[in-house]
């Protein structure tokens, strides 16, 4: 029932906004930031009402769609969703708090994009349903398609959107054919019952590429990770939070719940790919980072390297790898988010993203600095901060499996401090460039979250790990056992 | 055909056409006696008959629903009524009422005072019920001829533009080579089998264990010519041209009435009489046609700047789809062409009126609808465009809207019948198409217009149909019941 009271006040939230007059633009953000924050207290009570000693489904919802084809929603949560659930619904009020002031056209079409984005995804995560998953998965195009577009920020935005639109579409028609022969073949969507139906060996590999196409487009791997840099620098402030702090977890939670969950067969055959490109990845994109005159830029391209980095986690087949990966996918959720919101602030404040006119700003914004300091260091992987505790697992599961790509992989935490440092010397300590206001109570209120979160997650790990072990003990049990 | 029955059985099965064609009649009638001569002081008649024509193809509709006979064939086997026959009708009935609804704001500002139209209107009704319900060749050779000529003459309406001009020429030449084409592979039939019957030629060939190759090209030539009443690829020459030369009401009508009563005759040829041949003739010659089409639709799409040229290629692009769906010879993949073809009238009976909405606003010499007309739309009628950029998505085939569905049961049946490498050309072909439809919302959104432009209101006729399709597109994933067991409905009601 509580996954239904969620979303029924999330429609409820978008069709009042609907309903408020275009002028009242203050009355239009106060009513999306209620809605939103109330979400997100609902859904701290699924963290609290969760059952950890069991791999089941809990708060499940079944709900009859068309029953002639045997395809029904079924919306419940897991292990694996719960943290992505709570971490989607704490962005999102965030998002509008940092939007407060943003009076680019129209304020409430822009706030019913967001309320409606927060809603399909949602229902992304909690979805046991493959073709109720794959809706929900491609419905964010249409929304975020139109968050770029619209409130981008320059002409590059178009190009931006396109990029963003094409990639994802091409890979998840892609994983729509292997979701149709899925259908086909064992006559149900339903995950549960396709978790026990096995596929032949055969039929896992190429379903596996199917799902990899798309998947692997959202993560973003490689070859086909160029629509993040572009996407995440065009987008409005809240849209870049949005993208790097839930849509890029879109990847690897498809992953780890479709590849690992149905096809282990074909994910332990495939292993030596996605750790090359992985790991491609993490050195390219790090490397590549140093490079960048565009602050967005830079943090767009740790983005790529720390979701590289989560892809090795998953596909060691280890239980310490898996959940690792979740955490530093949570992780990097709070800690990119809060280095797009920190941007934010100061594109707020002089409308400009080019590193080099930014120098000395600790003389004038010293609380600034300092959550950006601390939000550099848990960038880097601090230990304290949660990103340390991910990074660290991350490596020692790599090396369970593969010492060269442990050997790799190490080297991000190394570029990262490259990168990281870097940029912080270069904007926050040095001649004052520039001078400025330093935060507001309201900026001040939309880190807290994200740094407690951070702290929390790097001293008391625990307390996330706990729910995860029997989901997980159970995707790898499967991954070992076949 | 028991002679003593014709009046219990087939005139009461006949009962919509025969008061079409009765109404026909009366309209021109009306039509003639009351507003072209000084002495009825040149009476505006447009509104009269509009709402005459709506009130006569209203009662068809109750009439087609209200079928008293029971599935059979009637007038000596020429003639057919079934589940098919009943709900093709239905679907012609209300895209026609689409059409008379937002024809009369449409007749006002472009200066038609011809009523006639609307007895043409009517032809196409009464043609269109003919061609549905034919069982015989020559009944859809000569039902397709009264609906070819009253296009004919709908597309060269305009009688100030050139491009009208152009496109009823090029229209008239091309279709009549069709509909010769067609003629000559009847014949061919004619010639293999003995009987034109749709009936006689099924049981002819159940068994069939060799078979004459006059048969085969006498087939494709039957089919090629139906296609090229759809415009399917290589049939899709004249498309752009038509579509966009003639006045914008005339080419609404070409791109969402005739398609569904179409793809029921050809549907009826495949899988009713020449169901035998689906291995050896049909899965590689609707492939072909599919594939050829969805390319052409896609490729020929981004090189548009003219909206109605580019709605014309999308349906190319969509024409593709059902021949595929059709390939895969299954009755999953005749439900799904079925199930397409409702979504696919009401997503583009939306995009035309829309298309008519623009054209209405262009009082200047331009002829010809470009891109840029629509830059303003997002400030000047913000709810407008929100529902255009859902209906063009759903056109790209994005979920959650009704057009992924529609393209889901497609792939359905592709995979189905493993068709594996056709499927995934499919999705290259879609994305590459999905380019251009949000290149259609980025104009609409993104762009900043220097100009103020300004859109006329939308008339209360136009404004129903928009809300009525964009509602059951775009809410189509809350109920997708009556949907799906519509088309399988018509699917199994094909008389075999």
């Amino acid at each position: 029932m509580l996954l239904t009271y969620i979303f029924l006040l999330l429609s409820l939230g978008i069709v009042g906004l609907v309903f408020i007059p275009s002028s009242q633009k203050l009355i239009m953000r106060q009513f999306a930031l209620g809605i939103t924050s109330a979400v997100f207290v609902f859904s701290l009570f699924l963290w609290l009402g969760f059952d950890q000693s069991t791999c089941k489904f809990q708060f499940v919802v079944d709900s009859l769609w068309l029953p002639l084809a045997n395809i029904n929603l079924i919306l419940g949560v897991d292990g694996i969703s719960l943290f992505f659930i709570i971490l989607t619904t704490l962005i999102f009020p965030l998002c509008l708090l940092a939007s407060w002031s943003f009076d680019k056209g129209s304020v409430k079409s822009y706030l019913i994009s967001f309320l409606s984005m927060e809603l399909v995804l949602l229902l992304v995560f909690t979805n046991l349903d493959l073709l109720f998953f794959y809706i929900f998965f491609e419905t964010v195009l249409i929304p975020m398609f139109l968050v770029i577009g619209i409130w981008g920020s320059r002409q590059r935005k178009i190009r931006a959107a396109y990029m963003f639109f094409l990639y994802t579409l091409l890979g998840s028609l892609f994983m729509l054919i292997g979701i149709v022969y899925i259908y086909l073949f064992a006559g149900t969507t339903d995950y549960e019952a396709l978790s026990v139906i096995g596929f032949s060996s055969y039929d896992q590999k190429w379903l596996w590429l199917a799902f990899f196409a798309s998947f692997a487009a959202k993560v973003p791997m490689l070859p086909v990770h160029i629509w993040l840099p572009e996407a995440h620098v065009e987008a409005p402030t809240a849209g870049s939070v949005i993208l790097a702090g839930i849509l890029l977890k879109l990847g690897s939670y498809g992953f780890l719940r479709f590849s690992l969950g149905l096809l282990p067969l074909a994910s332990v055959y495939f292993t030596p790919l996605v750790f090359s490109l992985s790991l491609f990845g993490v050195v390219y994109t790090s490397l590549t980072a140093i490079r960048q005159t565009d602050l967005k830029r830079l943090i767009a391209y740790t983005s790529v390297a720390h979701m590289n980095l989560v892809m090795i986690g998953l596909f060691t087949g280890t239980v310490i790898g898996i959940e690792a990966a979740v955490l530093q996918s949570l992780s990097h959720g709070f800690v990119s988010s809060a280095l797009f919101l920190i941007i934010g602030v100061l594109y707020d404040r002089w409308h400009s993203r080019v590193v080099k006119y930014y120098g000395g700003l600790t003389h004038t914004m010293p609380i600034f600095i300092t959550i950006f300091l601390f939000f550099t260091m848990a960038n880097l992987g601090l230990p304290g901060t949660s990103s340390f505790v991910g990074e660290f697992l991350l490596l020692v599961s790599a090396f369970e499996a593969n010492t060269t790509a442990c050997f790799f992989a190490a080297t991000s935490m190394i570029l990262g401090g490259g990168y990281s440092l870097w940029l912080f010397n270069r904007i926050a300590y040095g001649n004052v460039k520039i001078v400025g206001v330093d935060l507001s109570f309201r900026e001040f209120v939309l880190f807290l979250p994200l740094v407690l979160g951070t702290l929390f997650m790097g001293i008391y790990p625990n307390i996330f790990f706990s729910p995860m072990h029997a989901t997980v003990a159970n995707v790898v049990w499967v991954d070992l056992w076949m | 055909m028991k002679f003593a029955l014709i009046f219990q059985n087939d005139t009461a099965a006949f009962l919509p056409e025969l008061f079409l064609a009765t109404s026909l009649l009366v309209v021109l009638l009306h039509g003639s006696f009351l507003g072209g001569s000084a002495a009825s002081l040149y009476t505006y008649l447009t509104p009269s008959i509009v709402r005459l024509t709506s009130t006569i193809l209203f009662l068809s509709l109750l009439l087609v629903l209200n079928n008293p006979v029971e599935s059979q064939t009637l007038w000596n086997a020429l003639f057919v009524t079934d589940h098919l026959a009943i709900w093709a009708k239905f679907v012609v009935f209300l895209g026609l009422l689409f059409c008379v609804s937002v024809s009369e704001a449409y007749m006002f500002s472009a200066r038609f005072r011809a009523y006639e139209i609307f007895v043409f209107i009517i032809g196409i009704g009464l043609s269109l019920c003919l061609l549905i319900s034919s069982y015989d060749l020559l009944s859809i050779y000569l039902s397709m001829e009264f609906l070819s000529l009253i296009f004919y003459v709908l597309a060269s309406w305009k009688k100030n533009s050139y491009f009208s001009a152009e496109a009823g020429l090029k229209y008239f030449i091309l279709g009549s080579v069709a509909s010769l084409f067609f003629l000559f592979g009847a014949s061919l039939i004619y010639f293999t089998m003995g009987t034109t019957n749709l009936g006689a030629l099924a049981l002819l060939t159940e068994n069939l264990v060799t078979s004459s190759p006059f048969l085969y090209l006498g087939l494709i030539f039957v089919v090629s010519a139906l296609l090229f009443k759809l415009g399917a690829a290589p049939y899709h020459m004249w498309i752009a041209d038509v579509y966009e030369g003639a006045p914008t009401l005339i080419s609404f009508i070409f791109a969402v009435v005739p398609k569904f009563s179409i793809f029921v005759v050809v549907s009826r040829l495949i899988f009713t009489s020449f169901w035998s041949f689906f291995p050896s003739l049909w899965e590689d010659f609707f492939c072909i046609c599919g594939l050829l089409s969805l390319s052409i639709g896609c490729l020929c799409g981004l090189g548009e700047t003219k909206i109605k040229r580019l709605l014309a290629f999308s349906s190319v692009g969509h024409v593709g789809f059902l021949c595929l769906g059709l390939a895969s010879g299954s009755i999953e993949g005749l439900q799904a062409v079925f199930f397409y073809l409702l979504i696919y009238m009401l997503t583009a009976a939306f995009l035309w009126i829309y298309v008519l909405l623009l054209d209405l606003d262009t009082t200047s010499n331009r002829t010809l609808l470009t891109f840029a007309d629509a830059i303003g739309l997002a400030k000047s009628n913000p709810l407008l465009g929100l529902i255009v950029v859902l209906m063009i998505f759903s056109l790209a085939g994005i979920p959650p809207l009704g057009g992924f569905f529609a393209k889901l049961n497609i792939f359905v049946s592709l995979v189905d019948a493993s068709f594996y490498l056709i499927a995934v050309f499919t999705v290259l072909t879609s994305v590459i198409s999905a380019f251009y439809y949000i290149r259609l919302i980025k104009i609409f959104y993104f762009e900043k217009n220097e100009k103020w432009f300004f859109f006329a209101p939308l008339s209360k006729g136009s404004a129903t149909v928009l809300v009525l399709t964009a509602l059951t597109v775009c809410f189509f994933i809350c109920s997708p019941n009556l949907f799906y067991l519509l088309a399988y409905k018509i699917g199994l009601g094909l008389l075999v």
